[in-house]
């Protein structure tokens, strides 16, 4: 026979133990849900990755309204596209780099802020070759591309003259094209001497 | 009643407490383990790139213009093409004789539309890929400088470059057409025209 004192001992040692199993349980899941959505609300590398192609993607897109209104001559800058009101300077930064956009106010005008923007901010570099009248330039030539450091050397982005967005992850393959949009300019340069 | 709230409110704080710290670390185990392999860093080293930047300038002395492509100076026997790739590759890469280009790309970066008198801080040479473990990446300027850059760095110089390249490319085509004809026949066509005539 149990005493009523030990009895009770029992009881309160039991729902002690209980209170700790479950507080646990409660706390685990309480830390799960906090970092569920500190993650939900921080974009990964894919996200970036993706939302840096949508940027080229968009940049593209601009390019053919502007050459549908400038007698099928891309712009010489892509500060021509900001100009135009077809891009804002934010399309002009890669999201993996972290980049940040300087204050409009410390620029003596717009103009001069959105050629800073293209010049020395940005994190995608423009090849001109469509700007030039009388070239024709090969649809599988580069248009737009990023430097493979952006992406930490896993891929990068590049937007070709017939307006598609390719994410090579292949970089021997990115830097023949690269060199072959080189070469053209060689080409039409000497040629043309 | 007063024991169990007690002892569960303390559960709960130190099982939200643990579990913070834990998730981070066993986050980063896992994302470690799983991660997929970035491409190999192959880039051509300083003394390669010196090499190929000398051996513009001696095409350049003896020819008056600048390579074509960086193959016409290992035809030439100005450089090896083991110069033009990275040591970090296991082998060269294939010589396809059809086209006369290697299967890859060498592994610095050329741009042949530059002149002599352009810019000096204009880009003739560079790596997209760093040739160490740092960051850096190495740029041969049109005054045959050397230079390590930040990618950040490296990227305004190329957007001039080409910025420079187009603006010569316009002077060009903008320029009143000669008297000499643009185009000439080649020889064969001459050969099969006459061919043709006799019959």
């Amino acid at each position: 026979m149990t005493r009523p004192s030990e009895w009770q001992g029992r009881k309160s040692r039991r729902r002690r133990i209980l209170g700790w199993i479950l507080g646990i349980i409660v706390g685990i899941l309480l830390a799960l849900l906090v970092w569920k959505i500190h993650e939900m609300l921080t974009p990964k590398e894919l996200a970036r990755r993706v939302f840096c192609a949508a940027n080229l993607s968009g940049i593209g897109k601009a390019i053919i309204l502007y050459r549908s209104e400038n007698y099928d001559l891309a712009p010489p800058t892509l500060a021509s596209l900001i100009h135009a009101n077809l891009i804002g300077p934010q399309m002009l930064l890669c999201p993996s780099t972290g980049t940040q956009l300087p204050v409009p106010e410390s620029f003596p005008s717009s103009s001069a802020y959105y050629d800073y923007v293209c010049d020395v901010v940005s994190d995608y570099i423009y090849v001109p070759l469509g700007s030039v009248k009388h070239v024709s330039v090969p649809e599988d030539l580069i248009c737009v591309y990023e430097l493979p450091a952006n992406h930490w050397y896993y891929s990068v982005n590049v937007l070709y003259w017939n307006h598609r967005v390719r994410t090579e992850k292949n970089l021997d393959l990115f830097m023949k094209n690269l060199q072959r949009t080189n070469d053209y300019y060689g080409k039409l340069i000497g040629t043309k001497r | 009643m007063r024991e169990f709230t007690k002892s569960f409110i303390w559960a709960v704080l130190l099982g939200f407490v643990i579990t913070l710290v834990c998730i981070p670390i066993i986050k980063s185990c896992y994302e470690y383990i799983t991660r997929p392999k970035p491409f190999p860093r192959y880039a051509v080293s300083y003394a390669q790139i010196k090499k190929i930047a000398d051996a513009i300038a001696k095409y350049e002395q003896s020819d008056n213009r600048r390579p074509d492509s960086l193959m016409t100076l290992v035809t030439r026997g100005l450089i090896s093409p083991d110069d033009l790739f990275s040591q970090r590759r296991r082998r060269r890469p294939a010589f396809d004789i059809t086209t006369g280009r290697f299967e890859t790309n060498p592994d610095v970066l050329y741009f042949p539309g530059l002149r002599k008198e352009d810019p000096a801080r204009l880009v003739l040479l560079c790596t997209i890929m760093p040739p160490g473990e740092g960051n850096s990446l190495l740029v041969v300027y049109n005054d045959y400088h050397i230079e390590e850059l930040p990618p950040k760095k490296l990227r305004q110089a190329i957007q001039q470059t080409y910025y420079q390249l187009t603006k010569r490319l316009r002077t060009i085509t903008t320029k009143p057409a000669t008297a000499k004809p643009a185009t000439t026949k080649p020889a064969t066509t001459a050969s099969i025209t006459t061919g043709a005539q006799k019959r």
